[in-house]
């Protein structure tokens, strides 16, 4: 069994038995895709480590419809393959042999197919592919590897993200109808997510502003949903960041990535449609910012406060001014304990219940 | 991740908003999954705010900071630049040599 055409063929039969068994009364349908994806992820164990790779090219192979014109996964037999796909590459078992970035492009060009067709399925194909993304980048085999992902997703997805941006105040920049938008919303948030599931293998080996440039739009544009995403996906990285311990990084990159993300926060702040749920987002995202960076944070957090407290006292509602005031609050007791200022954090404590006006708190 | 989202629109609904910063939480147990009570105080406003008392203010808080031995020296003077898009940006931003009148502490 160590002939590379051999275990191909043996794999297409393999996976050709798994999809043509026919239902039977006594199981289910989640029972047998369950232990079909076991079965497969065991036979994968048996197989020398050089070959296991191909397993992976054979469940792409197989989920290229011969029947289906549009190219999408449809039939349960694909969804089957796709289940077995995410099993392989979310296991730990080395596919070593993989031509990871050939991998990544076909997954994302079913996410893309996927989400243009949108075929009735009985599972979240595009869950699945997103999935099957993230552990892909689990299997590590090239030190530039992770950026050349994130590159790879982020040549597809910042067009979405850039046609989502508003321009000069507006939050339909491009004329694209209602339904065109959502579409390019939705793919925006698949996008992020898979980033994320990038990111979160390896996010330390590639910098921030390499990846987030151009994006900042999701931060301050008009979709609630898609900033959550958005400072899921970055704070993801953020961490990522925070965890690497013998690197030496590129001060004035990350100075750069600082401005940016800073204007972008500053412009979020000022909404004058923001919920809470967009403030809590960006308190997250302001709270990432200040673990990773520190005083080089501090330093741009505060003026563009300063600025967002003048701006908002001036034309906002009290409930809006008093998130921004919570974000400000929270932002200074989290330096205060940071450079051990106790006096700073005495001061935090004995404002908060004014910013809560005196609070008749629920629940009291 | 949309479950929160909901929840804390759900929230709204109940005239529990503004969303309320509770600063005695851990920033590093403050996530987007989770807004348990314990990080997310929900306070019913009833008057309106005060302002800010003078230590916390700007100039106060450049001093506190400034006199702190554990902020980098090298930094303070960047708090005193007024902030703007246009410095911000990076393509943009003028160093800080630029600057003239910067207060001394």
């Amino acid at each position: 069994m160590n002939n590379p055409g051999l275990v191909r063929a043996g794999l297409d039969t393999f996976m050709d038995n798994l999809a043509s068994v026919p239902e039977g009364a006594s199981r289910t349908d989640d029972e047998y895709v369950s232990w079909a994806v076991k079965f497969a992820e065991l036979v994968l164990t048996w197989l020398p480590i050089q070959h296991r790779y191909i397993a992976v090219l054979a469940s792409l192979e197989d989920l290229d419809s011969k029947e289906s014109l549009d190219k999408s996964i449809s039939s349960s037999k694909q969804e089957l393959v796709l289940c077995i796909l995410e099993g392989i590459l979310t296991t730990r078992e080395s596919l070593i042999g993989l031509n990871v970035m050939d991998v990544l492009n076909s997954l994302i060009e079913k996410v893309a197919i996927q989400l243009k067709v949108r075929p009735n399925t009985k599972t979240d194909v595009v869950q699945k592919l997103v999935n099957c993304i993230s552990g892909l980048a689990g299997h590590i085999y090239y030190s530039d590897q992770i950026r050349d992902m994130s590159a790879a997703l982020m040549e597809w997805s910042k067009p979405f993200y850039a046609a989502l941006t508003p321009i000069s105040g507006k939050d339909s920049p491009h004329s694209e109808g209602e339904e065109e938008l959502f579409e390019i919303k939705t793919a925006a948030i698949w996008a992020l997510r898979a980033i994320r599931g990038v990111l979160a293998q390896g996010g330390r080996s590639v910098g921030l502003e390499e990846v987030w440039t151009g994006t900042e739009g999701c931060l301050f544009g008009s979709e609630g949903d898609l900033r959550i995403e958005y400072v899921d996906a970055l704070t993801t990285h953020l961490r990522a960041e925070e965890s690497e311990e013998d690197s030496t990084p590129d001060a004035a990159s990350q100075s750069r990535f600082l401005g940016r993300i800073h204007v972008a926060l500053f412009n979020a702040l000022k909404r004058d449609d923001n919920t809470a749920s967009d403030y809590w987002a960006l308190w997250v995202l302001l709270v990432g910012l200040l673990e990773t960076f520190g005083a080089r944070e501090v330093i741009k957090y505060l003026p563009m406060m300063w600025k967002v407290l003048d701006v908002v006292a001036a034309k906002e509602s009290r409930e809006r001014r008093a998130c921004v005031g919570g974000i400000f609050l929270g932002g200074l007791s989290f330096v205060a304990d940071k450079f051990s200022i106790s006096g700073l954090k005495n001061s935090v404590s004995m404002v908060t219940p004014l910013l809560a006006y005196e609070a008749h708190w629920e629940g009291d | 991740m949309r479950l929160i989202g909901k929840e804390i629109e759900h929230r709204k609904t109940l005239d529990e908003w503004p969303a309320f910063i509770n600063p005695a939480v851990k920033p590093t147990e403050v996530t987007l999954q989770d807004i348990s009570s314990t990080l997310l105080v929900l306070p019913m406003p009833t008057e309106e705010p005060r302002s800010l008392p003078t230590e916390l203010q700007r100039t106060t808080l450049i001093n506190t900071l400034a006199f702190s031995s554990a902020f980098p020296g090298s930094l303070r003077e960047h708090l005193l630049v007024p902030w703007s898009e246009e410095t911000s940006m990076p393509e943009r931003a003028l160093p800080l040599s630029f600057l003239t009148h910067i207060p001394r502490f």
